[in-house]
This record gives C-alpha cells, sequence and structure tokens, in this order.
C-alpha cells in the first residue's frame, strides 16, 4: 500500500508542499529515498529506522522506496524524518492513512524517536494555512512558533510515539495555542538606554529625528566619542513592533534558526552589529541554498555598522539595493530568491585613518592625502542614501565628571511614535511610511515652507553649495525635525537644524 | 561432518523442488565465486543464493546478502550465461533464507530479491 503524508520543504523563506510517499515490496531489505534529498535527507533512513526500532514497532524488512514529490524541487534538511517514519508505518499497516493527510508533518528524529526542533516553522505553518491544511504536527519546541498564525490546529509531540498513539486515539494530544506573554516593562539590569549617556546631546537629537523620519545616519568621531553606545540604544528608541512587523521578523529568524529558544515571537527590534571582516554572502544572504544574511537579520531594525570605512568595497555596494527597496534579491543559477530587508542603516567611523581629525586634545597624524582616501572609500551612491551625517566629538572633561544623566529612552520614544504617527496619516495608503523614503514629488507636495523659510533656504542654497539631492535631503530631514515638533510647515529652525546634519556631504571641505 | 550451508542448500533444493522448480545446476563455481542453485521456473531462469543461520542473534539470515554479495552473483550469473545461452522469458534472482536453530526451523523463499 502507498502511504502518503504531506511535509514541507524550505525554500528561501517560503515552504513548499512535499508530499512523502512510501512503499513496500518484497525482496531483500533496502531502503531508498528519491526525490533530489540531500545528505541530511540520506542520512534520515539510519534515524528513522532506528527510532522506529526504538520506539518498538517493527521496521519492515522489505524493500522500502519513500518518494519526495515534486521531483524536481531539491529538498533538505532533517524535518522530513518524522513524516518518513510516518509513511513507514503505514505502509507496513503498523498505523491508519486516514486522518493523517488533513496535517502537514515537519520534525526531526533522534535515534531513540524522541523530536527534535527545526527551523522555518513559522513559514511552514503559513503554507499550512495557505494549502487548507487543518494544522501541523511539529515537534513540542517549535509548537509557539507554530501556533502564532492561530486558525490552525497544532499538534505539538515529544516523540514518534506520542504522534502514532495519538492518532490511534491512545492519547489525544490536545490543540496547542499560543499565549501571548503579559505586557511587562523590560527590568532586566543590563537593559540599555540613553539615560546612560553622558552630554553628547547633539549627537543624541540627531539620532532622534533619525529614528523619527527612518534615516539613515552616520556618525563620524574619534575612537572613545560613544558612537557604538549611542548605536546600540537606537532600538530602545524605535517605535514598537507592529504584529505584522514581528511575525515578519520572526520568520527570517526561523528560516535562519536563530530564533531564541524562550519567546517564539520577536518583538523587539532587532540590532545586528557585524564585523567589517564579513563577507558579502554573510551580509545580503547567500550559500548553496540561500539563507537569510545580516541585513535581513536587522529587517524592521537596525544595521549598525561599525568602522565603515573598512567594510570591503564591494560588500558596502551591495547595501545599495536593499537601502532603494528593502528588498534583497539573490540569484544563483539555480534560484532566484527575495528576502526583505528593511532596515534603518547606523553607521560609524573614525574622521581619518589614525582617528584624531578634528580632536580637541590629540593631533592628526594623517596626511591629507591619506585623510582624502581614507574617506573616498565611502562612496558617492552610498552616501547620497545616509541623510543625516553627524559629528561624535569627544567628550570633555566637564562632560565627563558631570552628575548629569541623560534623559530615559521611553520619553524619546513617546515623541518618535507622535513623529511617526503624523507620517502615517500623512502618507495614508501610500507605498511609503517615513518621510525618509519620500521621492521628490512628494517632497514638493509635503515639505510646504513658511515664508522666512524659503529665503533662509535661498541663501542656504548659495552659502553651503546644495546641490540637488542635498536640497532633498535637507528637505526631508527638516519634514522629519517639523515632524517631532508637530508643525505642519517647515519653520527656519527646522531648516537650520537640518543643514548641521551633513558634516560628511562630499560638497564639504575637510 | 557437513556444515550448516549444506545442509541449508540440501533444505532449499527440497523446497524448491516441491514448488516446481527444474533444479539445472547445484554449487556452480567458478574462480571468482559460487551460485548456490540454478534452477528454472516455468519459463524464468532462477539464480538462487541460500543463506542458512543458527541463530537470529545477527539479524534475518536474508539480511546477510549484502550489496557486494549481490553484485558478486550478479556477475556469476553473466559468467554462466556466458557459458550456458538461455533464451525463456525472464532471468530472475531469488534468495532462500533459513533459519536452522536447535528449537525450530524457519525457511523463507523471497521470489525476484534484487
Amino acid at each position: 500500500m502507498v502511504a502518503r503524508v504531506d511535509s514541507c520543504a524550505l525554500y528561501g523563506m517560503d515552504a513548499n508542499l512535499v508530499e512523502v510517499e512510501a512503499d513496500l515490496i518484497t525482496g531483500l531489505p533496502a531502503f531508498t529515498i528519491v526525490g533530489l534529498p540531500d545528505a541530511a535527507i540520506q542520512e534520515a533512513k539510519e534515524r528513522v529506522k532506528l527510532s522506529i526500532i526504538n520506539s518498538e514497532y517493527e521496521f519492515p524488512l522489505k524493500r522500502i522506496t519513500v518518494n519526495l514529490a515534486p521531483a524536481d524541487l531539491k529538498k533538505e534538511g532533517p524535518a522530513f524524518d518524522l513524516p518518513i517514519a510516518l509513511a513507514i508505518l503505514i505502509s507496513s499497516k503498523q498505523l491508519a492513512q486516514k486522518g493523517i493527510d488533513r496535517f502537514l508533518v515537519v520534525g526531526e528524529l533522534s535515534l531513540n524517536g524522541d523530536l527534535r526542533p527545526i527551523s522555518g516553522v513559522l513559514s511552514m505553518a503559513m503554507l499550512a494555512k495557505k494549502a487548507g491544511k487543518e494544522g501541523l504536527i511539529v515537534p513540542t519546541e517549535n509548537a509557539d512558533e507554530a501556533a502564532l498564525m492561530g486558525d490552525l490546529k497544532v499538534i505539538a509531540a515529544s516523540s514518534l510515539s506520542e504522534v502514532v498513539d495519538h492518532f490511534q486515539g491512545r492519547v489525544s494530544i490536545s490543540n496547542h495555542s499560543y499565549s501571548f506573554p503579559l505586557a511587562k516593562e523590560e527590568e532586566d539590569p543590563d537593559h540599555l538606554d540613553y539615560y546612560d549617556i553622558k552630554g553628547q546631546d547633539h549627537a543624541k537629537r540627531a539620532v532622534e529625528v533619525a529614528v523619527a523620519g527612518g534615516h539613515n545616519i552616520l556618525m563620524v568621531g574619534p575612537p572613545g566619542s560613544g558612537k557604538t553606545m549611542l548605536a546600540k540604544r537606537i532600538p530602545t528608541i524605535l517605535p514598537t513592533m507592529s504584529f505584522e512587523e514581528s511575525i515578519e521578523t520572526t520568520k527570517i529568524y526561523s528560516v535562519a534558526n536563530m530564533l531564541p529558544s524562550k519567546n517564539a515571537l520577536i518583538e523587539l527590534r532587532p540590532i545586528r552589529s557585524p564585523h567589517h571582516t564579513i563577507s558579502m554572502a554573510g551580509l545580503v544572504g547567500g550559500g548553496q541554498s540561500p539563507r537569510p544574511g545580516e541585513i535581513s537579520l536587522s529587517h524592521n531594525g537596525v544595521l549598525f555598522l561599525d568602522e565603515f570605512p573598512e567594510f570591503p568595497k564591494s560588500v558596502m555596494e551591495v547595501l545599495r539595493q536593499p537601502l532603494e527597496e528593502g528588498l534583497v534579491t539573490i540569484s544563483r543559477a539555480s534560484s532566484t530568491l527575495t528576502f526583505p530587508s528593511n532596515f534603518m542603516l547606523v553607521a560609524a567611523m573614525n574622521p581619518c585613518r589614525c582617528g584624531y581629525l578634528g580632536d580637541r586634545k590629540r593631533e592628526c597624524s594623517c596626511s591629507l592625502s591619506s585623510i582624502h582616501q581614507y574617506r573616498s572609500r565611502i562612496s558617492g551612491p552610498i552616501l547620497d542614501r545616509i541623510d543625516i551625517q553627524i559629528e561624535v566629538p569627544r567628550l570633555t572633561k566637564d562632560d565627563l565628571i558631570a552628575e548629569r544623566v541623560g534623559e530615559p529612552s521611553k520619553e524619546i520614544r513617546d515623541r518618535v511614535e507622535k513623529a511617526r504617527k503624523i507620517q502615517r496619516e500623512r502618507f495614508d495608503g501610500g507605498a511609503i511610511l517615513a518621510n525618509a523614503n519620500m521621492n521628490s514629488r512628494q517632497i514638493k507636495k509635503h515639505c510646504s515652507l513658511t515664508a522666512e523659510a524659503k529665503d533662509f533656504l535661498d541663501s542656504a542654497i548659495d552659502k553651503l553649495g546644495l546641490s540637488g539631492r542635498g536640497y532633498d535631503k535637507v528637505l526631508k530631514v527638516s519634514r522629519s525635525i517639523a515632524d517631532l515638533a508637530a508643525s505642519e510647515k517647515i519653520d527656519v529652525i527646522h531648516l537650520a537644524e537640518a543643514c548641521q546634519y551633513r558634516c560628511f556631504d562630499p560638497s564639504q571641505k575637510i | 561432518m557437513k556444515g550448516l550451508g549444506a545442509a541449508g542448500e540440501d533444505m532449499a533444493v527440497k523446497l524448491l523442488s516441491s514448488k516446481g522448480f527444474e533444479i539445472i545446476e547445484r554449487n556452480f563455481s567458478l574462480r571468482m565465486g559460487e551460485i548456490d542453485i540454478v534452477a528454472k521456473d516455468g519459463l524464468d531462469l532462477v539464480f538462487i543464493e541460500v543463506k542458512t543461520r543458527a541463530s537470529k542473534e545477527f539479524g534475518e539470515p536474508f539480511e546477510a546478502v549484502s550489496l557486494l554479495k549481490q553484485k558478486k552473483i550478479y556477475r556469476m550469473a553473466e559468467a554462466y550465461l556466458a557459458k550456458n545461452p538461455f533464451d525463456g522469458r525472464a532471468i530472475r534472482f531469488d534468495v532462500v533464507s533459513i533459519l536452522l536453530g536447535p528449537e525450530r526451523t524457519d525457511i523463507e523463499h523471497i521470489k525476484n530479491a534484487f
């Protein structure tokens, strides 16, 4: 009898339906798996055989053929262990076929028949829903993740025999549902907060503006001035994630097998800070069967690139498409995949190779040409996509010993949320969500200036030598500043502030 | 003393004859190996490997017909056919698995085993 159990294979971000068929014929004992399986599936033979024997079922001494359909799709990973085991039990009449085909079955088996967690369960749950399945059979550890989708029956089992017992009616595993943790204020002692940062009010303000309008930001300053501290705390002032955003980010982490074990849903915006030795594939995603890279792992969060000019040029330039479109397309000979990557870029760098150009205390030892060379590592197209560029100077002695503490993150976040709300209403129904994504037409429409501001801008264009693009950038940033002040029109003070955030502009002299 | 293997082969011949097989040759051997039984089952030519075990401690007797062994029998069959051309319907490989224990004897005939 040909047994059939439905399972699925991950393919980029999405899961594809795979039918696992098994049949037995008389002959010398043999176990063959066909249907483009990878090494992990070939090895499933041993795991399946021993878990069937160790769960005290009979492993049929016949010629077993397992087929994974559709035959042209490459399948990989250990998630097929459980469906293969069930299909063999069905074909050897130790389990009835009835009822199982209403479920999508996934799970890795250990030699004693226990189920182990697998990656990408959220995508699989989405597939189950789309394919009209009644539910999903998953290892216990993945149950929360599977239940996030709602409307699906989630059967969480810890071993092969539990699944069999459930379908034979000996025990009934009840439907697992996800209980959202009660809203709690983070009281972690290590919890980051802007409260910890002394001084640097100018930089903190710039970060606030950047977050309010979704602008990318570049911080330039000598070593030890607090660039990293500032960057690491950005997630604490980002607006709270919506459920949809949480699901999107969780899906990426699930596919990358990086989901923290205790909470299934990622509710805090991620911050990723890859080292500058990262490869192109590590940053944008890749591999033979492409996996999401750092830019996708920072989807709906922050990508922090410290020592920005040290990143290889090729790696830096691949950021262009994701910065523009919020997604990244990876093309390989075998496939083309798209991963979401809508992140806020936060870059930090020293002003020159030695790090002390413009410092109050130490003299810079770089030659003019070396400064030039260092700065030119960041190309125009990348700089164009960074709306806010600020200097973060070394702290003065007074700042260091001052008892004064900064403003807590929560207060800043409240202001940011207000500014974001204004923007949501402004772009209601449009494709964009934040000021940073406006195109020139939208800038014209939404950035109306007061009469004085117009005069101010006129003279600024001359004095600062603003290019067309520089002009757009100043307007976008001043729009965000005005939103923070809840002002409908952009005024001189907003424009003047925006003009300060362009210290690294190509038109600026060293 | 006659070995376990030979005793098993005698049992296999008896079983096959009772099933109407016409035994053509026993222990067809060349330098590279041996085929236990060559027989005719109706229009088919059948090469039969007999595996005899005294206990199940190391698995069923037929589990011992490894892939390597199968390949060997396959090559032997080719050598046999080179010497004795066959124009019947099909060529088949069977296994007779015999458990010759102190208390009980199991005999199993697997048709078309590989």
